[in-house]
């Protein structure tokens, strides 16, 4: 479970994220939902330790959590454009948390093994990330994450620079992923399609703090008027009807 | 006006180039008798032996201390790091003679850390470990420079992405950051390498001219030049261009032309 307490950023005079406050229960998919520059990769850097609040706690399953070194929190990120090892093939990528950590050769080939399957990459195992299509590469990323063991999966919109077929797919892909590891997740997206498809829970982030929140189907709820803020406030995107 | 502003431009080029061509022509156009005459001169050989010697030991030690260094200056953020940069950086605009004097001062018996080391029986004046303090020092700062810039250059998602997959600092330095700084590593090291190769004014000062012992390439230059012995200097100069040049063609076609030529 995630749980930021009052979560603040400020950068000099620019305050970012003003007590901000929520939770993702365990084995949830939640949503953060904002325009560009609301403060929604930055949550996340917080979560994962990459960045320090200026205020506020970090708690997963209600350990403080945020003065804690990235690599000691049971939290892992895919990143918007992959961030792959470049020097390191397709085995070798998903392998590094595990190897990191010491893992037995035999233990990681078998897990690794698993994870190639389970995201079809089996026949790219041996290929460096520069061969790979933009969707390939995602899926690596995807199987990097589940190898690290990580009870909670951060997504810096992984699926932002996709065309709408490879998107599909990948969205499915990624909801069977969640249906059989059940890892809690909390997916960052600016996209209206990707938060109501993937989305148990929807948070969405305006002026550094989470203006309103609610299932998918809470959300699409809303009347006329309020689609027409959120379409303002998203740069034009907007709730689809219902 | 501007045929005129040309013209001066292109003769001046022609002209540099001329000069600078006579200048290494009158040095490198070694006649193959006075070369196999010096080649068969023994201490010619104690030279380049010692030359490459001292020159390999500091670029690996360069290695080993430049390559932390210059991690810490591409990828931490610290108070004074500014002053530390610049003070890495100053024996690259040193004279020579100057860096020379200083590690002189630094290491004769006569000063506190030089009766330090001496007790620790550590000779440093006259010796060829002298030497190689002497090169490390000046040509230290141009390992780092490449090694910095080569780890500044990774993406910072990189090392993050290492981070959240639960590896340590440590983990990531070996097995990330070093890999991925492997290019500025090489180049580095042969910047670094032919610097002290070509080491002259703070070995001088060090460690003398002692034939045999720590007599460099450069010094022999020197030495066997101001004596009048300009056939025996063309040749030891000859070597010292030779070795340089078939190293970095060595190199490039062991690391493919890129590596060095895109650091060039």
């Amino acid at each position: 479970m995630i749980t930021l307490d009052n979560i603040g950023k400020r950068f000099d005079q620019r305050e970012v994220l003003k007590g901000l406050s929520f939770c993702v229960a365990r084995g949830e998919f939640a949503i953060l939902f904002g325009p560009s520059g609301s403060g929604k990769t930055l949550l996340l850097s917080l979560i994962a330790g990459l960045d320090q609040p200026t205020a506020g706690r970090v708690l997963i399953d209600g350990d403080d959590m945020t003065r804690v070194s990235p690599e000691k929190r049971p939290v892992t990120l895919v990143f918007q454009r992959h961030a792959l090892f470049p020097h390191l093939t397709v085995f070798e990528n998903i392998a590094f948390s595990l190897r990191a950590r010491h893992t037995h050769r035999s233990v990681v080939r078998e897990r690794v093994g698993e994870l190639l399957a389970l995201t079809g990459l089996e026949e790219y195992a041996h290929a460096k990330p520069d061969v790979l299509s933009g969707g390939q590469c995602q899926r690596v990323a995807f199987a990097r994450a589940l190898a690290s063991d990580a009870e909670v999966i951060l997504f810096d919109e992984p699926l932002s620079s996709m065309d709408h077929g490879l998107k599909v797919g990948l969205m499915s892909e990624l909801k069977r992923l969640h249906r059989m590891k059940k890892f809690t997740a909390l997916y960052v997206t600016h996209n209206l399609d990707e938060a109501l498809t993937l989305g148990e829970r929807v948070y969405m982030l305006e002026d550094g703090h989470v203006e309103r929140s609610g299932t998918p189907r809470e959300m699409l709820g809303c009347g006329n008027e309020q689609r027409a803020l959120t379409s303002r406030r998203t740069g034009g995107l907007s709730l689809p009807n219902v | 006006m501007t045929h005129g502003f040309k013209f001066c431009c292109i003769a001046i080029t022609v002209l540099l180039s001329l000069f600078v061509a006579v200048a290494l022509c009158n040095v490198f156009l070694v006649s193959p008798s006075s070369l196999f005459h010096a080649l068969s001169d023994r201490s010619i050989w104690l030279v380049i032996q010692v030359s490459l010697k001292t020159s390999l030991l500091a670029a690996s030690l360069a290695v080993f201390l430049g390559t932390p260094v210059a991690y810490v200056l591409a990828r931490k953020r610290f108070f004074g790091k500014a002053v530390v940069e610049t003070l890495l950086d100053l024996p690259v605009a040193l004279p020579p003679m100057v860096a020379g004097l200083a590690l002189l001062v630094l290491v004769s018996p006569a000063s506190p850390t030089g009766r330090v080391l001496a007790k620790a029986g550590i000779h440093l004046i006259f010796t060829q470990t002298g030497i190689v303090l002497a090169q490390l020092f000046v040509a230290l700062p141009f390992y780092i420079r490449a090694v910095r810039s080569a780890i500044a250059a990774i993406p910072p998602s990189i090392p993050a992405a290492a981070a959240v997959l639960r590896a340590s600092e440590a983990y990531t330095f070996f097995h990330v950051i070093l890999p991925l700084s492997r290019e500025g590593m090489i180049s580095g090291f042969v910047m670094c390498w032919t610097r002290a190769l070509g080491e002259f004014g703070a070995t001088a000062m060090v460690a003398g001219c002692i034939p045999g012992v720590t007599e460099t390439l450069p010094i022999a230059i020197y030495t066997r030049a101001t004596a009048g012995d300009l056939a025996s200097a063309g040749a030891a100069a000859f070597c010292l261009a030779l070795i340089s040049f078939v190293t970095l063609v060595g190199l490039r076609l062991a690391f493919k032309e890129e590596v060095l030529g895109r650091k060039a």
